[in-house]
């Protein structure tokens, strides 16, 4: 018995280790589902989609709000969305925001996005309220997100990144923040973006991220 | 006439597998630092899977270990994973939840299993170390020993 302790300890750990991980939807997602990510919410004003915590950023820089899980970039946001950009745009035009394309490949130093401007808040079950953008994403300079709906329709299926919500002016994401121009985070490390680990829960949590129209 | 003993063979077998172990063990948290170091340059986390370091730098540590037997057990390997881990915790700040969070994290990534929960990628990273440590300390032990196994390597 002494003998096969340690095979019954490493044989434990295995088993641990090949239990799948819980990905239910649980009755505090307000009707989304990993099979129904986003609804439309019409007499509300706004949209609601289901993400996933990704816990490195909280504790890394990175550029990016919301990326679609299947996009090119779908493991470098804070929130992997479950819904795809298309869609997220789509339902945006839906509510009638009007969109900025104002950005391109040859401006995006220079130019910030515009379109309407966007309330983003973030929640999940078993938080204390709806947290905003601002809340659950730390700017190194403490600047507000000033998130807008930049359109990009083209751009973002021709380049496939999966891009929902940038943190700088973005000629690819659907939205993006007109605070600072393109190349802000990664070129000129004007600013460093996190997640609020003091905020936000553990990796791999559901959230249920809603946008509408900011008033 | 007295008969003497054969000498005991040398088992390269086991050197191998000492050497591969270790490897792993050494090349896993070298991996884990490059990706982290890699990962602190956003331009380049934003575009590339740094996190492919991690499942690498094991891959080659094996190799290398495969390729330079261990004939006994060395300190200098436990002091050298040592090192690497406090590199590893001061880059992230000593902060016990990143360092609960980060490198799972990137191991992940690494490996293309988005799915796993960190708590199982924590449990695996957590017995390859313990187990893959254990196993060529042991082994080390047996070939340090005087009359033991490599008694007859120069």
């Amino acid at each position: 018995m002494k003998k096969s302790a340690p095979l019954l300890l490493l044989a434990a750990l295995a088993c641990l280790a090949l239990a799948p991980p819980a990905l239910a939807a649980g009755p505090d997602l307000q009707g989304l589902s990993p099979d129904k990510p986003l609804v439309v919410d019409s007499q509300a004003g706004s949209l609601r989609y289901l993400a996933k915590v990704n816990g490195k950023y909280l504790h890394q820089p990175t550029r990016h709000a919301s990326i679609y899980q299947g996009g090119k970039f779908g493991d470098k946001s804070v929130f992997s969305a479950l819904a795809k950009p298309e869609d997220f745009r789509q339902a945006l035009s839906s509510l009638g925001l009007k969109a900025g394309d104002n950005m391109t490949m040859d401006n995006k130093e220079t130019t910030t996005v515009r379109g309407d401007e966007l309330a983003v808040s973030v929640t999940w079950p078993g938080a204390a309220r709806a947290y905003t953008l601002d809340e659950v994403i730390v700017d190194s300079n403490g600047k507000p997100i000033q998130t807008r709906f930049g359109g990009n329709q083209g751009s973002a299926l021709q380049h496939n990144t999966g891009c929902l919500i940038c943190l700088d002016s973005c000629p690819v994401g659907i939205a993006s923040n007109a605070t600072y121009t393109y190349g802000a985070v990664e070129k000129r490390g004007e600013v460093k973006f996190t997640g609020n680990a003091k905020v936000l829960p553990p990796d791999g949590t559901l959230v249920v991220i809603t946008v509408g129209l900011k008033k | 006439m007295p008969t003497v003993p054969p000498p005991e063979q040398p088992r390269p077998a086991l050197q191998r597998l000492a050497g591969l172990l270790a490897g792993l063990c050494l090349g896993l948290l070298a991996g884990c630092l490059l990706a982290l170091l890699a990962g602190r340059w956003v331009w380049l986390g934003m575009r590339v899977n740094t996190g492919l370091l991690v499942p690498l730098g094991a891959l080659l540590g094996g190799l290398a270990g495969l390729k330079k037997p261990l004939g006994a057990a060395r300190p200098w390997l436990l002091a050298a994973q040592a090192a690497l881990v406090a590199a590893a915790a001061w880059l992230l700040g000593f902060d016990r939840q990143a360092l609960l969070v980060v490198p799972a994290c990137l191991f992940r990534e690494g490996c293309h299993l988005p799915g796993l929960s960190l708590t199982t990628t924590n449990a695996l990273l957590a017995s390859w170390l313990l187990a893959g440590n254990a196993l060529w300390l042991v082994l080390g032990r047996r070939l340090d020993q005087p009359h033991g196994l490599l008694r007859n390597i120069p």
